[in-house]
C-alpha cells in the first residue's frame, strides 16, 4: 500500500497538465502573499502604524540576516531569500489548519526550490565573477578536488529537498496516524511541535540557500 | 513513491513568480520607503550637521567680535591709562609748579616780612641808642655848650662865599628877621652878646630872635629867610640814625 501523502493527488488538468493538490495549495498561499503584501504596501508612510512596522520588521530583519551572513549588500538576494523564507513559514505553517496539505510535505515541491537555489547560485556566482572565474571556483583548492566538488553540489541540493520534505512530510504523518489512533485532543501537543517544526524548517532552509548563494558569489572566500 | 515531474516545474515556476510578485508589491515598496526615511534621516542629520556648523561659525563670528572687543576694550583702557597718566603728570607738574611758585613767594614775604621785622628791629635800636644818647647829652650839655654851637655856626656863615651867603639871606624885601633856635636856651647876657656879634658878622640891619628847641638836644640853627643853618648834636643823631639805618638795611 502506498502512504496517501507520499503520491500525488491531482485535482484536475488544464490542457495535458494535472494539476496536484500541492499545486492549488500554492496558488492559495501565493494569493494570500501577494494580496496581503499588496494590501499591507498600498498606503506606506515615512510614519509607519503598527502593521506597516511589522512588515518593515520581517523585510529588515531578513534583509539585515542576509547582510550579516554574506558582509555585503542584501539587495540582490532579498527576493530570493525572503520569498524563501516567508513561503516557507507559510506553506509549512498551513498544515495546521484541518484538511490542508503542506505543499512542503510534498517532494516535488521541496525540489523545486532546492533546485532553484542551485541554479540560482550558478546564476549569482556568474554574475558576480565571471564564467571563467565561477567555473575555476570548482578547481580550487586544487582540480583533482572537481568531482568532488561536483558532487558536493549536487548532494547539498538533495540534502536541501530531503531535509524539508522529510520534516514536514513525517511531522504531517504523525498527526495524521494520531488523529487516527488516539482521537481530537490527543495531536494537539504535536502540532504545536509542528509550528515549531515549521518556523525552524523555513529557518534553516533560507539560512543554507543564503550560505550557498554567498559561497557561490565568494562572499567566504579569503581576499 | 514517485516524483511528479509537472508538480515539480510548476511548483518552481510558481515560486519563480512569487519571487517577482513579492518583489513587485512587498519588497520594493517596503525597502522604498525604508530607504526614504532613511534619506529623509540623513537629510535631518544633514540639517542638523549644518545647522551645528553653522552654530560653529556663528559661535567663532562671536568668539572672534569678543576677541575683538576684548581687544578695543584693552587698546581703550590702556589709551585711557596713557591719557590719566599724562593727565596726573600735567597736574603734578602744575601742581609742583604752584606749590614751587607758593613756596617762592612764601619764601619772598617770609624774606619781606624777616627783612621788615629786622628792619624795624634796627629802626627801634636806632631809636633806642638816639634816644638814650639824645637824653645823656641833655643831662651832660651846659649852656655854654650852645654858645660853642653858636660860634661855630658864626665861622660857618663866614666861610661861605658871597653867592651862598646872598642864597640864605634872600632878596630881603624888608624882611629883617632872624631866628635863632638853641639847645639849650641862652641866657638874657648870652643873647644880648650874640645878638651884637651876630649882627657885624652877617652885616645889615637885622632884628635877631632867640628861641629854644629841644629837638636840638645841644648846638644852634639860625633861620634866615630863605634857608637856614644849624649845627647841633640832634642833627647829628639823626644822621648817626638814619646811616645806623641805612647801614644796616644796607648790610
Amino acid at each position: 500500500m502506498e502512504f496517501a501523502s507520499l503520491s500525488t493527488r491531482v485535482l484536475f488538468h488544464i490542457g495535458f497538465v494535472p494539476i496536484s493538490e500541492a499545486i492549488v495549495t500554492t496558488w492559495v498561499i501565493m494569493a494570500v502573499l501577494v494580496l496581503g503584501s499588496y494590501l499591507a504596501t498600498r498606503k506606506l508612510s515615512v510614519r509607519p502604524g503598527l502593521g506597516q512596522a511589522l512588515i518593515e520588521l520581517v523585510v529588515t530583519g531578513i534583509a539585515g540576516q542576509i547582510e550579516d551572513a554574506l558582509k555585503r549588500p542584501a539587495a540582490p538576494f532579498l527576493p530570493l531569500i525572503a520569498t524563501l523564507f516567508i513561503f516557507l513559514v507559510v506553506a509549512n505553517l498551513s498544515l495546521q489548519l484541518p484538511g490542508v496539505t503542506a505543499p512542503t510535505a510534498r517532494l516535488e515541491t521541496a525540489a523545486a526550490l532546492a533546485l532553484i537555489v542551485f541554479f540560482s547560485g550558478h546564476v549569482y556566482g556568474i554574475r558576480s565573477r565571471g564564467v571563467k572565474d565561477y567555473l575555476a571556483y570548482y578547481l580550487k583548492p586544487s582540480p583533482l578536488l572537481l568531482p568532488l566538488n561536483i558532487l558536493s553540489e549536487l548532494t547539498r541540493t538533495l540534502s536541501l529537498t530531503v531535509r524539508l520534505f522529510g520534516n514536514i512530510m513525517s511531522h504531517q504523518l504523525i498527526i495524521a496516524l494520531l488523529l487516527t489512533i488516539a482521537g481530537l485532543l490527543i495531536p494537539i501537543p504535536i502540532m504545536a511541535l509542528g509550528i515549531l517544526i515549521g518556523l525552524v524548517q523555513a529557518y534553516i532552509f533560507s539560512v543554507l540557500a543564503t550560505i550557498f548563494l554567498g559561497a557561490a558569489v565568494g562572499a567566504f572566500e579569503a581576499h | 513513491m514517485h516524483i511528479d515531474w509537472w508538480t515539480l516545474a510548476l511548483e518552481a515556476v510558481n515560486f519563480l513568480i512569487l519571487v517577482w510578485l513579492l518583489q513587485r508589491f512587498l519588497y520594493k515598496p517596503v525597502m522604498g520607503i525604508v530607504a526614504r526615511r532613511r534619506q529623509d534621516v540623513d537629510a535631518t542629520f544633514a540639517e542638523a550637521e549644518d545647522a551645528r556648523r553653522e552654530a560653529e561659525a556663528e559661535a567663532m563670528t562671536y568668539q572672534e567680535k569678543i576677541t575683538a572687543l576684548d581687544k578695543e576694550r584693552l587698546e581703550m583702557i590702556r589709551t585711557v591709562r596713557a591719557q590719566i597718566e599724562e593727565e596726573r603728570k600735567k597736574l603734578l607738574a602744575g601742581a609742583r609748579q604752584e606749590a614751587d611758585e607758593l613756596l617762592s613767594k612764601q619764601r619772598q614775604a617770609i624774606a619781606a616780612e624777616r627783612a621788615g621785622a629786622l628792619a624795624e628791629l634796627r629802626e627801634g635800636a636806632a631809636d633806642l641808642a638816639v634816644s638814650l644818647a639824645r637824653t645823656l647829652l641833655r643831662e651832660a650839655t651846659t649852656v655854654s655848650v650852645a654858645e660853642t654851637f653858636l660860634e661855630r655856626l658864626r665861622q660857618r656863615f663866614l666861610e661861605l662865599s658871597d653867592a651862598e651867603k646872598a642864597r640864605l639871606l634872600g632878596p630881603a624885601k624888608g624882611q629883617t628877621v632872624l631866628r635863632v633856635v638853641t639847645a639849650p636856651a641862652l641866657t638874657d647876657a648870652q643873647r644880648r652878646r650874640w645878638q651884637e656879634r651876630l649882627s657885624e658878622s652877617i652885616g645889615g640891619q637885622w632884628t635877631i630872635e632867640f628861641g629854644a628847641d629841644e629837638d636840638l638836644v645841644a648846638g644852634a640853627r639860625i633861620h634866615f629867610p630863605a634857608a637856614s643853618l644849624e649845627i647841633s648834636w640832634g642833627s647829628a643823631l639823626k644822621e648817626a640814625r638814619k646811616e645806623l639805618v641805612g647801614d644796616e638795611s644796607a648790610a
